[in-house]
């Protein structure tokens, strides 16, 4: 007895420990807290600049402030497989709402209850995303890691599956293989991905809500891609093929709900030969989008690189259960109403201070057909030319841009599909001097007369004049300019050239005073309709940008600047049939802000005051007097 | 250094098995991929087919400038929503659908000066949907009914009166009996027949008045339960021929159609039975209240009415103890179940567009015309009991579930087969979702409308309780007394051949 007492008691000493040890070593926890305020001298109450232009949302507008609350958890169930979650709670709802529970008891009116508002003003937490990973290591020369459920994408590149924005970045969800041969000479991805019902196809849908469909059937809608790369000392080859298919119910199917011929019977009531019901339903492909990159880096000398890309993209697109978006949504689609292949190609050279005295040159040739659409691309927060383009955000080949969900301080995107032609940049740095010179010239495949805007191409519905991103609005009932997503007019005959210079210089005084500025003229020339000089467009934009940063402790740093916008348009709007106008317009920004960063705890503050001055020779001139503010607070542990 | 060899080879075996497993999993159980391989090789062969093309009706008007609107109205009166002609260079031509067929449309041209009318004997269903438009000549179809003028139109009105004086509806003219009527109209006109001579002059002289001060001789739209002297417009007789009244006109009309042996034959073993559910806004129930059609099916844009059922069980089956033709051979009811979709939900879809039976498109009145057995009831055989159905209606998608889309669970409407307004048919007109009319047991009929729970066979009466299990009349002017037979959309009833 007295043996097994302490057999018992030596076994609770010794391994009490290390179970307990085991678990919280298996656990690990990431948390994170983000406010969010929001001020502009407007009437509209909400804590996001630009909310989604389609669906109604409940938490965009420009004045308010809001707080998310975020759990990572991270899980090791053995040394070669782990688990992680991401629990957040939703963001939109605003201090002023106090206690809003989650109800919505009274339609959409909004009251001093508690219950009047919905989730998305009461802070829920939800399941974000989950994977589990498992390293499985075959051989000692290959190992794969299997990771299942959430990605952000981001293993292929933007031309193809493009990594997804950022709040997006648990939503896409899927099975993902990576391996690697030797020692990482040989690459590979494969993936599965379950497409978002949302905006991976026509109607911005994989079905739902296109007016051809009376079943939409989107729970078996994938996108598949495979990456194989062989990266040697001297370069690297990525070949990557993605392709999406959103499929459909077989409507002719007798075993489908919803079936056109329930009792393989016709309008006449005839028996319809092959038709039997066998309790099977077969499936359609309504949307199909296969793009393929092979892309090559060579990097033969220390100074001297050169990359090509080269893409194939094809489009398919079944009529029969496709509405045409074109015709019937006003133009606004995000692929052109046929099927399509297309091509890309861009060059790229760079020389890396090959004088050694800070002179670096970059060199760009790209060509993207008029055709080429990549519906599972990178939407933002993402660039595929070298150019700085005509809006500062990026390029991206695709017609699904998402500049939406952003505030007022972040760079929109446009689409480069069509575009071709060339850039060179200089870049020269000595000591604390930053310097670089762009140059760039585009004409566009997209150029052609009497093109097919009525039933085929998508135009956006507007399609002329500067794009404002200052003062941007979906509906355009500002005469806010082109729509970065509007590479298709009717009549185009476009060339545009592209001028940047900046410059930037840090000074060394407290922790830094540094000195920045931006030039860019753009040179857009449009000849239209060649049945008529009247309506000829040429844009002359010019801005410059003039900032000064100043760190003055550590962690402390302030902002203050301004921007002058110079767009001179001649026939910058208008139509054959009534004529065009000349526009002015004239805008002036002054910003400052600080951003502080203490133990852990960052903070920023912007504001900035904007005046637009538009003078309009068709219409009535308009003016902005705008001053507006956001500020941050992040804290993680 | 064999042994390790053996190891190795050991573990990467293992390695490579889990491997494949994980593989075999991931490929097959939710990846995405075993769909488009199972679809691939499951696929059928069904195919889009084009609807049927339609049948169009080619003829001339008399006297009618270009622009004149040719209208059509069915057998049953009601004038075709949705299909019309227009006279260009005298002819026009007037499209049908394919996919139903028409007898006896009435088509009336007016123009300020003119008035025509003619009889359309048949159009014909098509027998494919990849054959062509079917043109039908009026003049070759039917040479006394074109073009039309004076002549047809008096045709017309003859063999409408001949119907209406007998107490028949004109839907009852087969194509033959229009067909060969007008052919021996046409000889007797030719050869001097004095009644049909001085009917034909008596129309023509009307007809020289048409139009004037907006009135003219013929109705378009005969009022229900109108009768011989209603063809003819007594306001406009008052004002453009003192010297005829209503009378003068029919007794010359009859006259005429004494001429002409209007003989009606019906299937004695079929008769046309008419479903007509009515979804629209507003309807009532039997107890006189607004029907709620969504107590229990869910709504959503893009369902239909559809029908199902079966004959019932206590209809009477040949046997030894019950002999034909007061009773249904197995093979029979096999057939008929089938016809009535047997109790499969959202099979047999109802139409509101104008088309297979419907009389006024997108007007909330699905129809559902069928061919169905039919004995009459009464017989002694058979304790009185005849053809009997148990239905239901659903509003759902095709090939849908019950949940959501029918009724209500459970119960079954019934109904008899029993022509009572001696139309050739059996018309059953239901407010969909009326739990007061012939739902068989938990009958939502009020005690003070005679409601007693159930709802009982006309064999079963139970004395104070009210039943509902035949053709019935409707209550169009809302007094809350159902005192109109419903017209049976276009359908007609099955007539055959008179037997020489």
């Amino acid at each position: 007895m007295r043996r097994l007492l302490a057999l018992l008691l030596g076994l609770s000493v010794a391994g009490l420990p290390v179970v307990v040890s085991a678990d919280i070593a298996n656990f690990d926890l990431a948390g994170r807290l983000y406010t969010k305020w929001l001020y502009r001298n407007n009437d509209s109450q909400g804590v996001l600049t630009y909310g989604n232009p389609f669906w109604p949302d409940d938490i965009a507008g420009d004045n308010g402030v809001g707080t998310e609350f975020e759990l990572k958890i991270f899980g090791r169930a053995s040394r070669y497989v782990e688990g992680y979650a991401r629990i957040q709670s939703r963001f939109g709802e605003m201090w002023q709402d106090w206690w809003e529970s989650g109800e919505r008891k009274y339609g959409g009116d909004v009251n001093t209850s508690g219950d009047s508002l919905g989730l998305n003003r009461a802070s829920y937490i939800k399941l974000r995303g989950t994977w589990v990973r498992a390293v499985i290591p075959f051989a000692s020369w290959w190992s794969n890691t299997v990771t299942i459920g959430s990605s952000d994408l981001g293993m292929f590149n933007p031309w193809t599956i493009g990594k997804v924005r950022y709040i997006d970045r648990d939503n896409g969800k899927g099975i993902f293989i990576g391996g690697i041969f030797g020692d990482g000479i040989v690459s590979y991805d494969l993936a599965m991905v379950a497409l978002p019902k949302l905006y991976v196809g026509p109607w911005w849908s994989t079905g739902i809500g296109d007016p051809s469909l009376t079943r939409p059937f989107y729970s078996q809608d994938w996108a598949y891609g495979a990456k194989i790369t062989v990266a040697p000392d001297w370069g690297t080859f990525t070949a990557i093929s993605t392709l999406t298919n959103d499929v459909e119910i077989d409507m002719t199917d007798p075993d489908a709900v919803g079936s056109l011929y329930i009792t393989c019977q016709d309008d006449l009531g005839n028996p319809i030969q092959g038709c039997e019901k066998d309790h099977a339903v077969d499936y359609f492909s309504r949307y199909m989008n296969s793009v393929t990159t092979l892309e090559m880096q060579l990097d033969p000398l220390d100074w001297f690189s050169a990359n090509a890309l080269y893409g194939v993209a094809v489009g398919r697109l079944d009529k029969q259960i496709t509405a045409n978006g074109v015709a019937q949504n006003q133009g606004v689609s995000p692929v052109a109403y046929k099927d399509t292949t297309d091509l890309a190609i861009r060059h790229r050279i760079e020389l890396a201070d090959p004088l050694d005295i800070g002179l670096s040159f970059q060199f760009e040739y790209f060509y993207i057909g008029e055709d080429w659409n990549s519906i599972f691309a990178s939407r933002r927060e993402s660039d595929v030319l070298l150019t700085d383009g005509l809006v500062e955000g990026g390029q991206l080949p695709t017609l699904n841009l998402a500049n939406e969900f952003i505030d007022f301080d972040e760079d929109f995107v446009e689409s480069c599909i069509g575009w071709h032609g060339n850039t060179a940049k200089a870049l020269f740095a000595w000591e604390a001097l930053d310097l670089d010179v762009e140059g760039t010239y585009i004409q566009y495949n997209t150029n052609a007369q009497n093109r097919d805007v009525d039933e085929t191409y998508p135009d956006f519905l507007h399609s002329e004049g500067y794009t404002d991103t200052d003062l941007y609005d979906y509906a355009n009932t500002t005469d806010r300019g082109r729509d970065p997503r509007s590479v298709y007019r009717r009549n185009q005959d476009r060339e545009t050239v592209v001028a940047v210079v900046n410059i930037r210089y840090v000074f060394d005084v407290l922790e830094g005073l540094e000195l920045a500025g931006k030039g860019k003229f753009i040179w857009d020339r449009d000849y239209r309709s060649h049945t008529s000089v009247e309506d000829d467009y040429t844009g002359q934009i010019w801005k410059a940008r003039l900032k000064m940063g100043l760190g003055i402790i550590d962690g402390l740093k302030v902002e203050v600047g301004g921007q002058f916008d110079w767009w001179d348009e001649e026939n910058r709007k208008g139509t054959l049939e009534q004529g065009y106008g000349d526009d002015r317009t004239w805008k002036a920004k002054a910003f400052w802000g600080l951003t502080y960063n203490y133990e852990g705890l960052k903070f920023r503050y912007y504001m900035e005051y904007l005046h637009k001055d538009q003078a309009r020779e068709r219409d009535v001139d308009q003016l902005w007097s705008v001053f507006r503010s956001k500020a941050s607070l992040e804290v993680n542990w | 250094m064999r042994g390790d060899v053996h190891r190795l080879r050991s573990a990467a075996y293992r390695r490579l098995t889990v491997w494949a497993n994980v593989g075999a999993v991931l490929a097959f159980t939710g990846c995405g991929l075993e769909g488009p391989i199972i679809n691939a090789g499951t696929r059928d062969k069904s195919t889009l087919l084009p609807d049927a093309a339609d049948n169009v009706v080619i003829g001339a008007v008399e006297g009618a400038p270009d622009g004149t609107v040719v209208k059509a109205y069915q057998a049953s009166g009601k004038p075709f929503g949705g299909i019309s002609g227009v006279v260009a260079g005298s002819t026009f031509e007037v499209r049908f659908p394919g996919n139903t067929l028409y007898t006896g449309v009435r088509l009336e041209a007016r123009w300020s000066g003119g008035q025509a009318l003619a009889l359309v004997p048949l159009l014909p269903r098509q027998k494919s949907v990849l054959d062509p438009e079917n043109l039908v000549d009026l003049a070759q179809e039917a040479p006394g009914m074109s073009p039309l003028s004076a002549t047809s139109t008096a045709f017309t009105l003859i063999l409408w009166g001949k119907v209406l004086s007998e107490g028949k509806g004109a839907a009852s003219l087969s194509p033959g009996v229009i067909r060969q009527s007008a052919a021996l109209l046409t000889a007797q006109l030719t050869g001097h027949n004095a009644e049909v001579v001085g009917f034909v002059d008596m129309v023509r002289s009307l007809l020289s008045g048409a139009g004037d001060g907006g009135l003219y001789p013929f109705p378009g739209l005969l009022e229900e339960g109108g009768g011989v002297g209603d063809l003819v417009d007594a306001d406009f007789l008052a004002a453009h021929a003192p010297g005829t009244d209503t009378e003068a006109f029919e007794q010359a009309l009859l006259a005429a159609a004494a001429e002409v042996d209007v003989a009606v034959c019906l299937a004695g073993d079929r008769i046309r039975v008419v479903f007509l559910c009515d979804m629209g806004p507003g309807a009532m129930d039997g107890n006189c209240n607004e029907a709620d059609p969504f107590k229990w099916a869910i709504d959503d844009p893009d369902k239909t009415i559809y029908f199902t059922g079966g004959i019932h069980e206590t209809t009477p089956v040949c046997g030894k103890d019950i002999q034909p033709p007061a009773c249904l051979d197995q093979a029979t009811i096999d057939a008929a179940n089938q016809v009535l979709g047997n109790w499969s939900p959202n099979m047999v879809k109802m139409f509101d567009d104008g088309t297979r039976g419907d009389g006024v498109k997108g007007d909330g009145l699905y129809t559902l015309a069928l061919e169905l057995p039919y004995f009459p009831p009464g017989s002694l055989a058979t304790g009185g009991r005849g053809v009997r159905i148990g239905y239901k209606y659903s509003w759902g998608l095709p090939a849908d579930g019950w949940t959501g889309t029918e009724e209500w669970p459970g119960n079954q409407r019934l109904m008899e087969l029993a022509d009572l307004n001696g139309d050739g048919m059996v018309t059953r007109a239901d407010v969909f979702g009326d739990e007061a009319s012939n739902k068989d047991k938990a009958n939502a009929l009020s005690l003070g409308n005679g409601g007693c729970g159930p709802n009982y066979w006309e064999n079963e009466i139970q004395a104070g309780c009210a039943h509902d299990t035949r053709e019935n009349r409707v209550d169009p002017d809302g007094g809350c007394q159902p005192d109109t037979w419903p017209q049976p959309g276009s359908a007609s009833p099955i007539t055959v051949d008179c037997p020489m």
